[in-house]
């Protein structure tokens, strides 16, 4: 770990929690790391506020980035006002407190947000049933979720930052994902094929420069088993937002049903915890939207695509002088061929429709 | 001349200890960290074992396909390696410029391949696929 929070970091922090509270002293009881994905450092803390906005005991998560970035995620300033828009709009998420966008107190950008009870780890969730409540609850209550965010619309107060929508976005992605292959420096034919199988089937697009034909929303771009926190009775928080941007919404859909993302339940293939029909009408009656199986299994490829292209890239940083990290190397090496088997089972010869 | 055995039996004896007898007594937060080590003695293990076997019938289709006679003059001149990095740089290529749209031939090539490497780190899904 970089950050060493009971040492000497810790006045400062305390200093800043002690002001962005309103109150008398703040003092760090407690400080543990949390195990956070592959970008991000999560910290547990316990605080004791003395008078201010939260008096007493706080249980609270400090988020700050990790030495290692993705060029395609969010800065912590930036996943901060996401979280605020979101939790505006009446997402579950841990309720956002304070940005702290100087580097002098951590070396890095952080924010604070209530810490909330559960267990977000994908196999567990999907492996032990006592988890989340009743599972086609779970999966309506997730589908209703992702609606909430979908309701978020540009232009919106506050994320200005967020890259002007594409009028296209399956392609823009399939653009993105080659300009990534190509900075590998390796040829992939086999997800070449699946990325021309998608750029031949894309959605219909608007005009160049123009406005998108269909609708585009706030996406989360990373909703899937893993990155919700449940608790012994249901859904407490959505996690992990350094990804969201504009974007189809049918593409969420898609990511969170994907093969890739059922952890050893390829028959539940909503998310591993349930069939698709408890989240698609949970997301159908809070969104308003009937949904598309066909654009939803459209997405689904690319999805697999999109975690592949990922998956070599954080394998990419892990070559000879790289990062050492195991679990980043098998990533590289064990998931791209994984994925590829689905890509190309879904994009046969006999499915092209334009050859 | 070296005596056996060789090193591929010592990654899978290393394999063997390591989830036989270590991995039981270890505490749960570092079991996962275990399983993630003899998951890459194995793929070692199996890379060893195939050699250059699964790159030669790579190479050799795409050679094929592109007229290409890979003769014992030919490999001498060029490593399989440098083969598979050409060709299927043209071929990436080709797919990405609509050039090979559907065609049932490519197809067959980058499924092979995605086979071949996937034999070596995952025999099991293919096993549960029915795909070996």
């Amino acid at each position: 770990m970089t950050l060493n929070l009971l040492a000497e970091a810790r006045p400062a922090l305390e200093d800043f929690l002690r002001a962005s509270s309103g109150a008398r002293a703040a003092e760090i009881v407690e400080a543990t790391p949390l195990t956070g994905g592959a970008i991000q450092e999560n910290w547990r803390l316990e605080i004791d506020f003395d008078g201010g906005a939260l008096p007493g005991r706080q249980d609270l998560v400090l988020r700050s980035d990790a030495p290692t970035q993705i060029a395609a995620s969010l800065s912590r300033p930036q996943e901060f006002a996401v979280l605020r828009a979101v939790w505006r709009a009446g997402v579950t998420v841990p309720e956002p407190l304070w940005l702290c966008g100087d580097s002098q107190i951590l070396g890095t950008p952080f924010y604070l947000m209530r810490h909330l009870p559960g267990v977000a780890l994908g196999h567990q969730v999907v492996a032990d049933t006592s988890l989340g409540g009743d599972r086609e609850a779970l999966a309506g209550r997730l589908g209703e979720e992702l609606a909430k965010i979908h309701r978020i619309t540009p232009p919106e107060p506050g994320l200005e930052f967020l890259d002007q929508p594409s009028p296209d976005p399956a392609r823009h992605a399939i653009k993105s994902y080659r300009v990534f292959l190509d900075r590998l420096g390796r040829p992939h034919p086999g997800l070449e094929w699946g990325l021309r199988w998608c750029e031949a089937h894309a959605p219909p697009a608007g005009e160049p420069g123009g406005e998108p034909r269909g609708e585009i929303v706030l996406t989360h771009q990373d909703f899937r088993s893993g990155n919700y926190l449940v608790d012994d009775h249901g859904l407490t928080a959505v996690l992990d937002w350094e990804f969201a941007a504009w974007g189809d919404p049918i593409s969420d859909l898609g990511w969170f049903c994907a093969k890739c993302w059922r952890y050893g339940r390829p028959d539940l293939e909503a998310g591993g915890i349930a069939a698709r029909a408890p989240f698609y009408r949970g997301y159908e009656r809070a969104s308003g939207r009937k949904i598309d199986p066909e654009a939803v299994a459209y997405w689904e490829i690319m999805a697999h695509l999109r975690w592949a292209v990922i998956a070599l890239q954080q394998g990419a940083r892990t070559l000879s002088g790289g990062e050492v990290s195991l679990e980043l190397a098998l990533t590289g090496r064990l998931t791209p061929p994984e994925l590829e088997l689905e890509i190309l089972r879904r994009t046969a010869p006999e499915t092209w429709r334009v050859a | 001349m070296r005596d056996g055995p060789d090193g591929t039996d010592l990654l899978r004896h290393a394999r063997a200890l390591l989830l036989g007898a270590l991995l039981p007594a270890l505490p749960e937060d570092l079991r996962h960290q275990a399983r993630l080590i003899a998951k890459a003695l194995g793929i070692a293990a199996a890379e060893q074992t195939a050699g250059t076997g699964p790159l030669e019938a790579e190479a050799d289709a795409l050679a094929e396909l592109y007229g290409e006679a890979r003769t014992p003059a030919a490999r001498e001149a060029e490593a399989v390696e440098e083969t598979l990095l050409r060709l299927n740089w043209r071929l990436a290529s080709e797919i990405r410029g609509a050039k090979r749209d559907g065609e049932a031939q490519i197809y067959a090539i980058v499924r092979a391949a995605m086979l071949a490497r996937l034999r070596e780190v995952n025999p099991k899904l293919l096993e549960e696929e029915n795909l070996d």
